[in-house]
């Protein structure tokens, strides 16, 4: 099902057309593409479930490689099934539950669930008002639960992500500009 | 287009009928002409009570072929006696598709629509029922409270990413599991593999001998249990993740992963060496992470049993045990090996040759090619 799954993981946020994971036929027609959706948005999408995931994880005190991993496996499912069917936001918050467990900082799903709550609340300027333990909130949490079982069975549960981070601050060290502290951020 | 349909009704019926029959469909501007049309008919209709029973007839007919067409020339009597409850449809006609398979107009707006029937068809019915639900505000206003009751909530039809999962001339119908998890692949289904007695159980799953019925094989099914507030154990996705990178004789494998919404389950191969004891590998009972209690005991099975063409060659089985040992005093040797029972066929001077001859220039030593699939 899923042609990744022999090549090396690789990669942090997978954008650019030129993309060493999977061959070319696959990037040029996504699923999103064949349901109807345009490039620029799916585009705009993948970018936006990203940033939800980058900002939840400073929110949740996550490690920088754990938002890293989430946004590969975003990325990655998105190769694999539709945005229009599989809502990007749902599948961001299961993206980062996920890569807190494989990255060992477990967040609880409550957690994750509030912080999202708490983005789209500052994001579209309303009163910030807690998460009720209602059934809104058991219904999205078994939606999150579910997502994360259908990332998982998509990408065949190779999840360990080798990140190029490692590698970039390795062949700064070698060009000797380990003491550029503004290059070595931008690895 | 006003004059011709107000003709018809007066005297033209016939020529309607048959015009009716011919075509079941009829272009939506055809027949909003009609609609808007229609009214003076009615008109005429209530002063010619003689034509009144063919009117009807005309009437039901038409109610049939054009759905809206009833809308606007409703009549007092069908409203007393509420023959029409929605929105002038009886409830035969509710049922009934229109003959060229299409739902009716309007229909959609009061019922709840099978997406699998329309999803087969072309954008035109798309396209017809979007009219027919921006006409809908014609609809009075009890009669649409009423509807509501009635609407269920409508699916969207299927993205075209997942309709072309599915056999556009196939039949039977695909589970939502079908297109979420996989398409028809037969692994990571819990249907392929029958459990049969438990083989151990530890604070973090269950493991249970098995068979699979896609590779006709005893396996391992270690089946954890999920607890539902958090989705998956960061433990068991690690340890799904690393297995899968591991490919080792020294390691069981993992064939596949059941997963599903109380259980995840890991198939493993069906080790047959039996649980290591002091007799095959000694010092093992000293070792720390020794626990006879939690690995269980296993006798070793036969090989045979497993690879029954091990049964089949004279000395097989004894030869290949011979040399699974895992303790290298028990072990056969290379030169032991040699004199095995196994290699009587061969001639005796093999034994006497030299390390630096070619064992085929013995007479009678060939090499036959085997196929590969006889081997396992």
């Amino acid at each position: 099902v899923i042609v990744k799954n022999n090549t090396k993981p690789y990669g942090k946020i997978v954008l650019s057309l030129k993309n060493q994971l999977l061959p070319d036929d696959k990037l040029e027609t996504t699923p999103s593409q064949t349901d109807g959706l345009e490039n620029d948005i799916e585009t705009d999408l993948r970018i936006y479930g990203c940033e939800l995931i980058q900002t939840a994880g400073i929110l949740l005190k996550l490690p920088q490689v754990a938002m890293a991993t989430g946004q590969v496996l975003l990325q990655r499912f998105y190769y694999s099934k539709s945005l229009v069917r599989h809502p990007v936001e749902q599948t961001a918050m299961a993206c980062i539950c996920l890569a807190s467990k494989i990255e060992e900082a477990p967040r609880r799903v409550r957690d994750v669930i509030n912080v999202f709550t708490h983005i789209r609340q500052v994001t579209s300027n309303k009163t910030l008002t807690p998460v009720i333990l209602d059934n809104n909130y058991i219904q999205l949490k078994n939606q999150v639960i579910k997502a994360e079982r259908r990332v998982l069975k998509e990408l065949g549960f190779c999840v360990h992500i080798k990140h190029p981070h490692k590698i970039i601050v390795m062949y700064l060290q070698v060009l000797g500009y380990e003491k550029h502290q503004q290059l070595m951020q931008y690895s | 287009m006003y004059c011709t349909v107000d003709k018809s009704h007066t005297s033209g019926a016939p020529a309607t009928q048959a015009r009716n029959a011919k075509d079941d469909m009829v272009d939506d501007e055809e027949w909003k002409n009609l609609g808007v049309g229609l009214p003076s008919g009615v008109t005429m209709r209530e002063k010619k009570s003689g034509a009144l029973s063919r009117m009807q007839k005309l009437k039901k007919r038409l109610s049939h072929s054009f759905g809206r067409l009833t809308v606007s020339k409703e009549d007092p009597e069908d409203h007393v006696s509420g023959k029409l409850p929605y929105n002038g449809y009886s409830d035969e006609f509710l049922d009934r598709l229109e003959p060229n398979g299409n739902i009716p107009e309007g229909k959609a707006d009061l019922k709840y629509t099978d997406w699998n029937t329309v999803r087969g068809h072309n954008n035109r019915v798309v396209k017809r029922q979007l009219s027919v639900s921006s006409d809908s505000k014609l609809l009075d206003d009890d009669i649409r409270e009423e509807a509501r009751v009635i609407l269920r909530p409508r699916k969207p039809p299927r993205p075209k990413s997942e309709v072309l999962l599915n056999n556009p001339g196939s039949e039977h119908r695909r589970t939502k599991r079908f297109s979420a998890f996989g398409g028809d692949s037969p692994f990571g289904k819990s249907e392929a593999y029958i459990k049969l007695e438990q083989l151990g159980e530890g604070s973090y799953a269950t493991v249970y001998k098995g068979y699979s019925n896609l590779k006709n094989q005893v396996v391992a099914l270690k089946e954890i249990r999920l607890q539902e507030e958090e989705g998956a154990p960061f433990t068991a996705i690690r340890e799904a993740s690393l297995l899968k990178e591991l490919k080792h004789a020294n390691i069981v494998t993992l064939h596949d992963i059941v997963h599903t919404r109380e259980t995840l389950t890991f198939v493993f191969e069906y080790v047959v060496l039996g649980t290591p004891g002091e007799e095959d590998w000694p010092g093992v009972t000293t070792l720390p992470g020794y626990k006879p209690h939690k690995l269980g005991q296993y006798r070793p099975r036969k090989l045979g049993l497993y690879w029954p063409r091990l049964h089949d060659v004279v000395q097989g089985e004894a030869m290949a045990t011979a040399l699974l040992q895992l303790d290298p005093a028990h072990r056969l040797g290379a030169d032991d090996a040699m004199c095995h029972p196994y290699f009587n066929g061969l001639p005796k001077k093999l034994l006497e040759l030299p390390d630096d001859v070619s064992i085929f220039s013995v007479e009678g030593v060939h090499l036959y090619p085997e196929h590969y699939t006889a081997i396992k």
